[in-house]
């Protein structure tokens, strides 16, 4: 496998260390050939664009130029936000010839230059474009049979369609191929693809909280064991904030929720502590 | 009932331009009634442009602009309108431009202009493919910052007057299905178009279906020009949906079926660029003679081709073009030529006007489409129908706000409430042993076989016949949906009643010119005849029910009929 | 020529008459290339007369014909029932009407709310004095790079599919709505406008910041005009014009701030920088169960290799037109 840069974003170098930790591990079992540059910065989440939005750009024209000055055709993401924001700097520049000039004008400030030549795929999509499902269960050790999983994309590896491309926004596959290849049973409820709400947390932390609160109660009501997310932002809301979210709902019960590589960790008999489960706010037990 | 001083009926860019105008006088009531969400209007439709003497590209004047208009017309547009209308085009361009229209602009600043057909100078003001669009949100922007009034989702039934002066309309809430009369001082009619009447293949919108005419017919009041139908050269293959002539501004080719750009044969000099009824008579004629394509569905066709333009321009000038094609053709224009036949597009007669909107019942007004004042003749020029809509609902807007000033209500008679109402529950009644969509059909086939792009005597007699047979079978048709909310089954009942009232003239229209002019090209009269008919049609329904035609001198000012070469 | 038989699921409801909406089934033939809104003319005309539904232009620009196919709003005239199908790997679409709206009849639903909230954010150019020109002898220079700024959003065609789609008009009723919101943005950045950037403030009052950014409306929106884009551009510019003081604007601010000091985010100074010390009291509970876990970083965080070119890039970025 060629080597792919790793853009691990700043909440799995932190609040979500698991994400990082199982990532890595999962990395180093499967044989991927991960590497994490030190320079990269934060993606900004968006929020630089409410700072100024050739600065959004810049700042990832930087992440993008750096991997490609590395030589790395590929960078894999674990945050979903990340993902969006790397794959929508991408998607302007590529298609808006004057504002790439600017921007490569900004960037040779720092003996940079984007070319428009390296890809970035979430850490899921890779698994599936490198392994696919057939590869993937061939890896699988201790397949997860009879665990209901509930696959909850949220919102920044699907929406929009036009930056992110991978499969359609509207009937997303790729969650439920995972969770099928590790021999779980997918558990698809109607709010795998609705919000929750973490952007707008500290502005509205009720509405926030709301919505969460409703996709826990669909994951339950779906019979789910756990929830499986992409996205380190979702998975606080969901982990960390549950007690909060549930209350707003006027539910109580506790669902754990897993980073995608925790699950696939299980699954290919990585031990639990390399997969940081036990830093998951809701135990998981495994 | 309701009342107010002015009513607009139709709220497209002539309707809403009406409205503005007489927002700017303190003290009147005004509304605009439409049967759709203003915004939804077919002005919206519009992609490639405006046409202004701005002179920003090319030096060019008004009076350039009126020549190429008059002659584009084949020279029956009165020329004296026609450049009333040229001289206000770069103010009102302007007015429309400080109002926020997003018009495409020059590195300079200023608005950018594109070549269009049948005119000698890139004259056509544009905001990409999407101007009536902008143009539509923009004038409806300005309704809403001057507070103008709008009965959204009625659809007008009928005109009250006095056989002198307007007394006002009756109209359909299609909210609650409740039949009101409106009185009104002045009336506005501003419909737009009818060639939904060629329903299986046009351009426009569902809704096109010549309310206004109709409704002008059933009070009285003339229509003119009617046999001049316009098809514009690039619809898409399947669905007749337009494809801007902006598409050739910007330097499309047309070719057929052996790879030629055959436009060199029909128009060696302007090539795609010569006018509508020319490109569209040339592509005919090329599948007609075995030179274009065929599809498994049966469907014949040329090719538009962009490709040479290059995925930068045609992203930056044509983006909605490309959507349409990838979405109904499946066919990417930066890849791939686009599949192409006329289309039933655009109307140039209508309601009889003088220039200031002004029919000959005091009160009544009729811009744009739905109109005749006539500026576009035989032919209509690409970038003119906006051009006309915001002039002369302009022009009309203002007329009727000073002329309501100090005038009293003309007597309503409720019995007009009354007469709609007993035609309403008539076709709820109805017998029901014939189809709408079965009728609809015949009346496309009849019209598109006997006045589509060529015609001869045979042809368009047997498409009158055909007309009237169809007028009769109508009469038992059957509302179905008995419901007050919302009823569709019913609108699209009336929308089709309209369209066999408004066919019936275009066929007589077409019958009695005995020439070739503009859009009507006549195979057994292949020569314009400015002896006999360098007139207009006018054509009225007398008391008797019966339509009469007469006929109406053209007004020439400076330019005398030539031949028309391009 | 290939043909499928498809069955249409329609929601039904006529208010006036029915006390709950139900579903109806219709089969027809569809043959490859018919768009959902021929499909319903094909119902309506052969089939079932009192289906109720809006169309108009057919070409995707008058924007009536919005309805929920499989649960997602679309314009019926621009989308294939083939490729549904194949989307959903179904041979049965269901239609609905739109949300967040009330349903007149069948598929039509009351635009009016949200086409009444746009009206009152003031959707108009109020032309600035100072930059048009008195007269009409006269054009308003406005160079392309000008235009770019708002010409996108000058494509919207008010269908209202965002609003239907949009997570945070259906928590909040006062929230202004994603192509009200956009609007609002389209003027602000016009240099012809006389409020310019105080628009913003308009953006503010209705609740702007409680944007959840799930992008709903740009996955739907059927002329790609991205409404979220221009809310997050305003809620930029309403920092501008000194709406400093809320969490939405602090948050931008610790962002921008961590970024510049280390090049990454400082996720435990965050609640503090954002909503101050009511920020950490409220999170407190949760900030220890995380700190207990291991979830926290120290809060002094060490910069990232070549930081340096990283303050170059941002200082650059935000020194330039």
């Amino acid at each position: 496998m060629e080597k792919v840069a790793f853009y691990p974003g700043c909440a799995a170098k932190g609040a979500s260390k698991e994400l990082y930790e199982s990532t890595v591990a999962v990395a180093q079992e499967l044989g991927i050939p991960l590497v994490e540059l030190p320079q990269f910065s934060c993606c900004g989440a968006g929020v630089l664009e409410e700072v100024k939005e050739v600065l959004d750009i810049a700042v990832n024209a930087r992440n993008l130029a750096l991997a490609e000055r590395e030589g790395f055709k590929t960078i894999v993401t674990v945050c979903s936000t990340c993902l969006l924001v790397l794959r929508k700097a991408k998607h302007i520049l590529d298609n808006d010839d004057e504002l790439r000039e600017k921007v490569n004008k900004i960037l040779a400030e720092a003996g940079l230059e984007y070319r428009g030549e390296v890809e970035v795929k979430h850490f899921h999509w890779y698994l599936l474009d490198e392994l696919g499902e057939d590869g993937l269960r061939e890896r699988v050790k201790k397949p997860l049979s009879g665990l209901k999983v509930y696959p909850y994309y949220g919102c920044h590896t699907v929406r929009p369609y036009e930056v992110l491309g991978y499969e359609p926004s509207e009937n997303p596959r790729s969650l439920e191929r995972i969770v099928k290849a590790l021999g779980a049973e997918p558990v698809s409820g109607e709010r795998r693809l609705e919000c929750c709400g973490f952007h707008a947390f500290w502005p509205n932390p009720k509405g926030s909280m709301v919505l969460t609160g409703l996709n826990l109660k669909d994951a339950k009501s779906c019979g789910a064991d756990c929830i499986v997310t992409p996205c380190p932002l979702c998975h606080m809301n969901l982990d960390a904030n549950q007690d909060r979210a549930l209350k707003a709902v006027g539910e109580r019960f506790s669902i754990p929720v897993l980073h995608v590589p925790q699950l696939v960790g299980l699954a290919l008999g990585i031990e639990p502590k390399r997969l940081g489960l036990h830093r998951n706010i809701v135990p998981v037990n495994c | 009932m309701l009342t107010y001083d002015i009513v607009i009926v139709g709220a497209g860019g002539g309707g809403l331009y009406a409205a503005l105008e007489t927002s700017r006088r303190k003290g009147l009531k005004v509304a605009v009634l439409s049967k759709v969400y203003p915004t939804r209007s077919h002005t919206g439709a519009a992609q490639g442009g405006i046409n202004a003497a701005l002179g920003n590209v090319a030096p060019d004047s008004p009076e350039k602009h009126a020549y190429d208009t008059v002659k584009g017309s084949d020279f029956l547009a009165d020329q004296d309108a026609v450049e009333l209308m040229c001289e206000m085009a770069p103010k009102i361009i302007r007015e429309m431009e400080h109002m926020g229209l997003p018009f495409s602009r020059l590195p300079d600043g200023r608005i950018a202009q594109r070549p269009f057909g049948g005119a000698s100078f890139p004259r056509t003001c544009y905001a990409a493919d999407k101007t009536g669009h902008v143009m539509l949100q923009t004038l409806y922007e300005q309704c809403i910052r001057f507070g103008v009034e709008f009965l959204n989702e009625w659809f007008a039934l009928s005109l009250v007057h006095n056989g002198e002066r307007i007394a006002g309309l009756t109209a359909v809430n299609l909210r609650t299905g409740e039949i009101v009369g409106i009185r009104a001082k002045a009336v506005i009619l501003a419909t737009g178009g009818h060639t939904r009447i060629y329903w299986k293949r046009t351009s426009n919108a569902l809704g096109n279906t010549g309310d206004g005419p109709a409704m002008a017919l059933r009070a009285g009041v003339p229509l003119k020009d009617m046999e001049f139908v316009q098809f514009h050269p690039t619809g898409l293959r399947r669905t007749g949906i337009l494809v801007t002539e902006g598409a050739r501004g910007e330097g499309g080719y047309l070719i057929n079926a052996e790879g030629e750009r055959f436009m060199k044969r029909y128009a060696p000099e302007k090539m795609e660029l010569a006018p509508r009824d020319l490109v569209s008579r040339a592509i005919e004629t090329e599948i007609m003679e075995g030179r274009g394509f065929e599809d498994e569905e049966g469907n014949k066709f040329v090719y538009l081709d962009l490709r040479h333009l290059g995925r930068k321009k045609i992203l930056e000038r044509l983006p909605q073009i490309r959507e349409l094609a990838i979405d109904f053709e499946g066919v990417d224009p930066i890849e791939e030529p686009i599949p192409i036949r006329p289309t039933a597009h655009y109307s140039m007669g209508g309601i009889d006007t003088d220039k200031y909107g002004r029919t000959v019942i005091k009160g009544l007004y009729a811009v744009g489409e739905c109109g005749c004042v006539s500026v576009h003749g035989a032919n209509r020029l690409g970038g003119n129908s906006l051009l006309d809509i915001v002039v002369f609902g302009k022009i009309a807007g203002e007329d009727a706000a000073e002329s309501v000033v100090g005038l009293e209500l003309v007597d309503f008679p409720e019995v007009e409430v009354k007469e709609q109402e007993e035609r309403i529950k008539s076709l709820f009644d109805g017998e029901g042993s014939e189809k709408l969509s079965q009728l609809r059909r015949e009346l496309s086939d009849a019209m598109s076989e006997g006045v589509g792009i060529f015609r001869d005597e045979e042809r368009i007699k047997r498409a009158l016949e055909k007309v009237r047979e169809i007028k009769e079978r109508a009469k038992k048709l059957k509302v179905y949906d008995r419901e007050l909310t919302f009823n569709t089954n019913l609108q699209q009942t009336l929308e089709f009643l309209n369209m066999v009232e408004v066919a019936e003239t275009i066929a007589l229209g077409a019958l009695e010119r005995k020439e070739s002019r503009g859009a009507h090209a006549r195979t057994d009269y292949p020569k314009r005849d400015d002896e006999n008919f360098l007139k207009h049609s006018v054509i009225r329904r007398g008391e008797d029910g019966e339509l009469r035609l007469t006929w109406k001198p053209v007004v020439i000012t400076k330019f005398q009929p030539e031949e028309r070469k391009y | 020529m290939e043909k499928k038989e498809v069955v249409f699921r329609i929601k039904r409801f006529n208010p006036k008459r029915d006390s709950e909406p139900y579903y109806q089934e219709y089969r027809i033939t569809v043959p490859k290339g018919m768009t959902i809104l021929e499909a319903l003319h094909v119902i309506k005309d052969e089939i079932d007369p009192t289906l109720a539904f809006r169309s108009f232009c057919r070409s995707a620009i008058c924007g009536s014909c919005a309805v929920k196919v499989n649960g997602f709003p679309k314009l019926a005239c621009k989308t294939q029932v083939f490729s549904e199908l194949d989307k959903f790997g179904t041979d049965t679409l269901t239609l609905e009407p739109l949300d967040n709206m009330e349903v007149i009849r069948d598929l039509i639903v009351d635009w009016d709310k949200p086409l009444k909230k746009m009206e009152e954010m003031k959707p108009y150019l109020i032309p600035d004095p100072s930059v048009v020109p008195s007269t009409l002898d006269e054009e308003t220079r406005v160079y392309p790079e000008e235009l770019k700024k708002y010409d996108r959003f000058t494509d919207c065609i008010l269908c209202t599919s965002c609003f239907s789609a949009c997570t945070a008009a259906q928590m909040d009723e006062g929230y202004g709505g994603p192509f009200q919101l956009a609007r609002v943005y389209r003027f602000a950045v016009d240099k012809r406008d006389a409020l310019k950037e105080e628009r913003a403030k308009i953006g503010y009052a209705y609740d702007m910041w409680n944007c959840v950014r799930c992008e709903k409306c740009a996955d739907v929106c059927p002329k790609h005009v991205g409404p979220v884009d221009g809310i997050m551009r305003l809620r930029g510019l309403s920092i501008k014009v000194g709406l400093k003081d809320n969490p939405g604007a602090r948050h931008v601010f610790a962002f921008y701030k961590s970024i510049l000091e280390s090049g990454l985010l400082n996720e435990v100074l965050l609640p503090l920088r954002a909503k101050g010390i009511k920020g950490v009291l409220e999170n407190l509970p949760v900030g220890i169960k995380m700190i207990l876990k291991g979830k926290a970083h120290s809060p002094i965080m060490r910069p990232i290799a070549e930081h340096e070119n990283l303050v170059k890039v941002m200082k650059a970025a935000m020194e330039v037109e």
